[in-house]
């Protein structure tokens, strides 16, 4: 039987938004803290799909970067936090790498 | 239940609240396949009113500032009313833990300005609901119950139990819940207990989804309610505050029932501490044979703490989990220590 994350995971992945130059800004701005692994933005001249990826340590913080790039999207009116993937590394559990998509790629 | 937490809050033990759970009776409407205490509708097992009540008092003696009621189903239990007037008489905070199918508007009146907040049972999409409550009619009725309910002003909540398999569906829950005017959605991961046993011993979620599931308590909360609350620990918390999880040399020199949280009086009248099920070597004894203040003025602390403290030990330690049922491991480990007791 499938774990309820992995439906999950699914959930967040087909949320679909739309992206937008400012919500790109907002993003950076609240992902600053962080170490990024990638992050692709494509589409000129207005840009209509990002993807990036970057780990954080434990819960409490990927909770709390989750939160606020939730509000973020929330904010801009772009509905609720699809596009978000959290993937655990290791048993336990001590590194998330939060991937991001918005747009269609 | 336990009171509700902040918004969008990973709680631990219920530190700060001394609690006492009453389950009054193990009859119930319904036979659930998750269920712990093993009740259903051809289960009579209870508690005489009267010592409920004493154990009530001799709790608020014990310095329990709020009594939680479970079961069964505690709408069956023809006492309800009079345990919940002791225990606001006595000064404390009451909550009520119901499958919701019996909220009939009468009910509702009768439980008004006695239960601070009442707490329904909600497992995941009507769907799911129904599956696990064995019940098809389980989410209807108990949702054509709410319009009355939230018109009542009487605090309401939902309890959501967390499986290995239904992450996924507490974002539906959340939304139902600010849909019918809750005020709290408390995830409480289920447990290996009563019928969960042979039902459901795979579904037990394991620490990646309990991460899962904080995260997603995390991003569904929002400033305007439901209250989120999630009952696992953290290991950041095991670590900044042991005394929080008994990980103590000796029993604080204060009233019990500040420190040894939940007792939980079951419906055989037998008296335990921190969670339904806990071994009886461990019990504090039975309401049958003498009072809670009795009980708790014979009862050794030592062996219970230092169950504690290993369990601490072991979740604290460099391969501890970073997020932790404490109630179940807690529980395991006394298990362990019976048989370890009962083989030598
Ligand atoms: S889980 Fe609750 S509603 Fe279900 S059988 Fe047990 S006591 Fe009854």
């Amino acid at each position: 039987m499938e774990r309820g994350s992995a439906r999950l995971l699914d959930d967040w992945k087909n949320g679909g938004f739309v992206l937008e130059e400012r919500l790109i800004e907002r993003l950076l701005k609240s992902t600053g803290s962080l170490v990024i692994d990638s992050w692709y933005i494509k589409g000129q001249p207005r840009p209509d799909w990002l993807h990036t990826s970057f780990d954080v340590d434990g819960v409490e913080q990927c909770g709390t970067v989750v939160k606020d790039i939730a509000a973020t999207l929330g904010g801009l009116g772009l509905g609720r936090a699809g596009g978000i993937r959290v993937f655990p590394k290791g048993i336990p559990a001590d590194v998330f790498t939060i991937e991001l998509q918005v747009g269609a790629p | 239940m336990s009171p509700a937490g902040t918004a969008g809050r990973v709680v631990g033990p219920t530190g700060g609240h001394g609690i006492l759970q009453v389950h009054p009776t193990r009859r119930c409407n319904l036979r659930c396949r998750h269920c712990y205490s093993s009740s259903g509708p051809d289960v009579a097992q209870s508690v005489p009113v009267d010592v409920v009540r004493q154990v009530v008092d001799d709790a608020a003696g014990l310095g329990c500032t709020v009594l939680g009621v479970s079961g069964g189903e505690p709408l069956l239990y023809p006492g309800l009313g009079t345990v919940l007037r002791s225990a606001r008489g006595a000064g404390m905070t009451t909550t009520v833990t119901t499958n919701g199918m019996l909220l009939t508007p009468r009910r509702v009146d009768e439980l008004a300005g006695q239960v601070d907040v009442l707490a329904i049972s909600l497992d995941g999409s009507p769907e799911s609901h129904a599956a696990m409550r064995g019940d098809p009619r389980a989410f209807s009725r108990m949702a054509g119950r709410l319009s009355y309910l939230a018109a009542s002003g009487t605090t309401f909540g939902f309890v959501f139990t967390l499986t290995q398999r239904n992450v996924h569906e507490l974002d539906w829950v959340v939304r139902f819940a600010r849909e019918v005017g809750a005020g709290l959605v408390q995830v409480h991961p289920l447990e290996a207990e009563g019928y969960a046993v042979d039902n459901l011993a795979d579904d037990v979620p394991d620490v990646v989804e309990l991460a899962f599931a904080a995260v997603e308590v995390l991003r569904t909360a929002d400033g305007g309610g439901p209250y989120l609350q999630i009952d696992v620990a953290s290991r950041h918390d095991l670590l900044a505050d042991p005394a929080r999880f008994l990980a103590l040399e000796h029993a604080p020199d204060a009233p019990l029932g500040t420190w040894l949280t939940p007792l939980v009086l079951e419906a055989d009248g037998t008296v335990v501490p921190l969670t339904y099920g806990f071994p009886r070597p461990f019990a504090l004894g039975s309401v049958h044979d003498a009072p809670l203040r009795t009980l708790a003025a014979r009862w050794d602390p030592d062996p219970l703490l230092s169950v504690a403290r290993r369990t601490h030990a072991r979740l604290a330690g460099p391969q501890g989990p970073a997020l932790t049922n404490w109630y179940t491991e807690v529980l395991a480990t006394a298990r362990a220590r019976r048989l370890s007791l009962t083989v030598a």
